[in-house]
């Protein structure tokens, strides 16, 4: 559910963030409901747990709240919403260490060729969880290196840099040996 | 193209169905690469927990927020900082020009004597 696409939605979804940003708590609670599921699909990229995704929804929210007073009109609401969210993601996902079990099992064993699923998925597992931060917005995502960096606020370079690295590491990890 | 080439393309998603296949159709170790790089991009797009807000969500970030401080007159005070202290320290500039420098105003006196000075300010010895 988003406000976005109608001019007329787009001006209340203005009028919301002014009286949230005036410290109306009941403004803010419209925007959560707006933008709520948004959000938990972002954090569902990144965390299999429900319980997690939920704790970073949370997190998400409550940082938009307290740094409400940062947000430029200039861009949408949305856009500055998924800046918030993926620094929560990426936060949540540096402190866990050992990384959190990334992939499905079951998914694998359901395969037709499970053995080469399990394995991959084991050498993905050896991945620093900010190296699959960045491959789950790559590959998962789908999004480009300017998207990236767009909605992050990380600058091109800097996520170019990182994409080239870890690919350079997953190449690395997936050659056959002896090739 | 070479191996190498190749399996930078493939790792980076990049190269054309055509020239995969060209290659691939005879290079059976591009082709293991291939297939295991093309199972963890599947990995990756499928890695998703699909998880939906509950109807209670919004009411739990509400109940959080009591208690969190407004926004806005924080984040103000944070925006007018550098104003602030630049402000601060023109201020501190001028106080400091203001001060009579104690030297200088020995040097401005009248006589090189001192004692002279205040003696003829005061109008003894005339």
């Amino acid at each position: 559910m988003s406000l976005e696409g109608s001019p007329r939605a787009a001006a209340d979804e203005g009028r919301l963030v002014a009286a949230a940003t005036g410290g109306d708590p009941g403004a803010f609670s419209e925007l959560v409901r707006l933008h709520q599921r948004r959000v938990f699909r972002l954090a569902g990229r990144f965390f299999r747990d429900a319980q997690d995704v939920e704790d970073v929804a949370q997190e998400t929210f409550l940082n938009a709240w307290r740094k409400l007073g940062t947000f430029r009109a200039r861009a949408p609401f949305e856009h500055w919403l998924t800046r918030v969210c993926l620094n929560c993601c990426y936060a949540k996902l540096r402190r866990q260490r050992p990384p959190e079990l990334p992939l499905d099992r079951d998914f694998a064993a359901r395969r037709p060729d499970p053995d080469a699923r399990i394995e991959i998925e084991r050498l993905l597992r050896t991945l620093k969880p900010e190296e699959r931060f960045i491959l789950l917005l790559l590959d998962g995502e789908g999004w480009s290196v300017a998207e990236i960096a767009d909605r992050l606020g990380w600058s091109t370079v800097n996520v170019k840099v990182r994409a080239h690295r870890v690919r350079k590491k997953l190449r690395r990890l997936l050659e056959p040996e002896g090739t | 193209m070479s191996c190498d080439a190749i399996r930078g393309r493939l790792t980076s998603g990049s190269c054309t169905a055509r020239e995969v296949s060209e290659h691939l159709d005879g290079c059976d170790a591009c082709t293991r690469y291939a297939a295991r790089i093309g199972i963890a991009r599947q990995l990756f797009r499928e890695h998703h927990a699909h998880v939906e807000p509950d109807a209670n969500f919004a009411g739990r970030v509400s109940a959080r927020l009591q208690g969190q401080p407004v926004s806005a007159l924080g984040w103000a005070a944070v925006r007018v900082l550098p104003a602030t202290c630049a402000l601060l320290l023109i201020l501190a500039w001028l106080s400091w020009q203001a001060t009579p420098d104690p030297a200088a105003s020995f040097l401005a006196s009248p006589t090189e004597d001192p004692l002279g000075w205040v003696l003829d300010s005061t109008g003894f010895g005339s």
